[in-house]
């Protein structure tokens, strides 16, 4: 299994199901938000379960987001300014490297 | 720092154990007779059983005779729930008592004789502590009970119910008291003498074993009919050729867990305070069921408003393996909450905020404490992302939602 390499950026990852529920939309939405306020320095991708399974990430249960490779919450939307902080942190260790 | 490997999910299904390992190896190479068979090739299987027997009545303490072989514990609590209701001689009596913290091999065995054959149900409830009272399993009882089933340690919180003394009330009584002692055997004493029940269930993945493999202990065979039919194994009880590899195996899985019960009853104790400790470090954090009557190895921990299923997948990406709560459950992907902790007086959200730790014996200190450190600090970054009104909520359009359904 591959985990994306930060550098000093931060990767954020949502696997959403397809098609994509309450959850997995309104998860895209915050993490959408956080991506715009810290523009620049991190990176959203977006992945289908399918993809993600393929990809070997062992992801069982939408919506999952993972930061930098690691699982951040699976099955529940994530707050916004909770994420925001995690991401700060991140940010943070990277520029402390 | 190395992403760790740490498996902490024992009560879901326990590594094979290293000697039992070799001992498959050595069945893989050459015992593949079928024990039914009359040449040598069949008896020398045929003499892995026996020999399987009497490892899991050594484990019992009970006599070679009353242990029927089976494909799993699934299967030996089905054999003593559905067996001993068709097997009954008096129609009228179909009256069943179970607690309401049975693994669903039981509960669902019971709600289906009760939905498709007629029989009658009485749930008892247990305690905050997880405990069910003796006093309320005698007053469910009634002059047409078939039989009272209790399990001996739960799955979930690893609460150890008062199965001696809910066979002592029952002893005398025409009835039949069977134990679901699949999270038990081989981890605390399982003396079906000394439990004095009629049946009692063990699984050989619990315990070091292979999986697909299983017993039942049953004091008489009077009364209780066959569920899978079509052969004459095990003296007509359960029909087709058996796993010889995997019940010979758990015959080796039985005599180790015999033999280091003490010991490593003592070991996962210590690693299990490791994490009892945690209600101390995480902060609205709680121990689910009983301080001490609790299976050495299993502490079920609810911390408050962090979504278990996120803290199970975060630790998971963190290299450790833990459980929401009964594996055959989960498959919901925690839709629905614990029944086991509901029936202990936890809300919902508590519910869905418990995970389940379960230690072994090849577990370590040091992955003890690298553990509780990853779940302390896992738990802290759930938190923050977790909106409390979202834990356990999906609309029923959800794909998620309609995923698990099926």
């Amino acid at each position: 299994m591959s985990h994306p390499r930060p550098g000093k950026g931060v990767i954020i990852e949502l696997i959403h199901n397809e098609p994509s529920c309450r959850k997995c939309r309104d998860t895209e939405a915050v993490l959408g938000d956080v991506a715009r306020e810290r523009e620049g320095r991190v990176t959203l991708r977006v992945l289908t379960l399918r993809e993600a399974q393929a990809a070997g990430r062992g992801v069982v249960l939408p919506p999952t987001v993972l930061v930098n490779g690691k699982v951040l919450c699976a099955g529940i939307v994530p707050c916004r300014d909770g994420v925001l902080r995690i991401v700060d942190r991140e940010l943070q260790t990277a520029s402390g490297r | 720092m190395a992403t760790p490997c740490i498996y902490l999910d024992h009560n879901a299904t326990s590594p094979l154990h290293p000697e039992v390992a070799d001992a498959v190896r050595s069945l893989l190479d050459g015992c593949f007779g079928n024990p039914s068979a009359p040449y040598a090739v069949g008896q020398a299987a045929r003499g892995r059983l026996v020999e399987a027997r009497g490892q899991v009545a050594q484990l019992l303490a009970a006599v070679p005779e009353q242990i029927v072989l089976t494909g799993g514990g699934t299967e030996a609590n089905n054999m003593a729930i559905s067996g001993a209701f068709f097997g009954r001689r008096e129609t009228a009596r179909r009256h069943l008592v179970l607690t309401a913290i049975e693994h669903p091999c039981v509960a669902e065995t019971c709600a289906w004789l009760a939905r498709v054959h007629g029989a009658e149900v009485t749930v008892v409830g247990v305690d905050p502590d997880g405990r069910v009272s003796p006093d309320d399993i005698e007053a469910a009882i009634r002059p047409e009970t078939l039989l009272v089933t209790v399990m001996h340690a739960n799955n979930e919180t690893g609460v150890i119910q008062p199965v001696e003394e809910i066979g002592r009330r029952l002893a005398g009584r025409d009835l039949r008291f069977h134990v679901d002692g699949v999270q038990a055997a081989g981890r605390i004493p399982a003396e079906v003498q000394a439990i004095g029940c009629d049946s009692y269930a063990i699984s050989a993945h619990k315990f070091g074993g292979l999986k697909g493999a299983g017993a039942l202990f049953l004091r008489s065979r009077q009364g209780v009919d066959a569920i899978l039919r079509g052969g004459h194994q095990e003296r007509g009880l359960r029909a087709g050729t058996e796993n010889v590899v995997g019940l010979a195996a758990m015959g080796v899985a039985a005599g180790v867990a015999r033999r280091d019960l003490a010991r490593n009853a003592e070991h996962c104790l210590a690693l299990r305070r490791v994490f009892d400790g945690l209600t101390a470090i995480i902060p609205r954090s709680w121990r689910n069921g009983h301080p001490e009557l609790r299976l050495p190895n299993t502490l079920n921990l609810c911390c408050y408003q962090a979504d278990a299923m996120s803290v199970v997948l975060a630790l998971s990406s963190a290299g450790v393996s833990l459980g929401t709560g009964s594996a055959c459950a989960s498959d919901t992907h925690g839709q629905e909450p614990s029944r086991v902790l509901t029936a202990m007086g936890l809300g919902t959200q508590a519910a869905f905020c418990s995970i389940r730790i379960s230690v072994g014996p090849e577990n370590t200190l040091e992955e003890a404490r690298t553990a509780a450190a990853l779940i302390t600090e896992v738990v802290e970054r759930v938190r923050l992302v977790t909106m409390p009104e979202d834990i356990g909520t999906c609309d029923e359009n959800c794909p998620c939602f309609l995923e698990a359904a099926k």
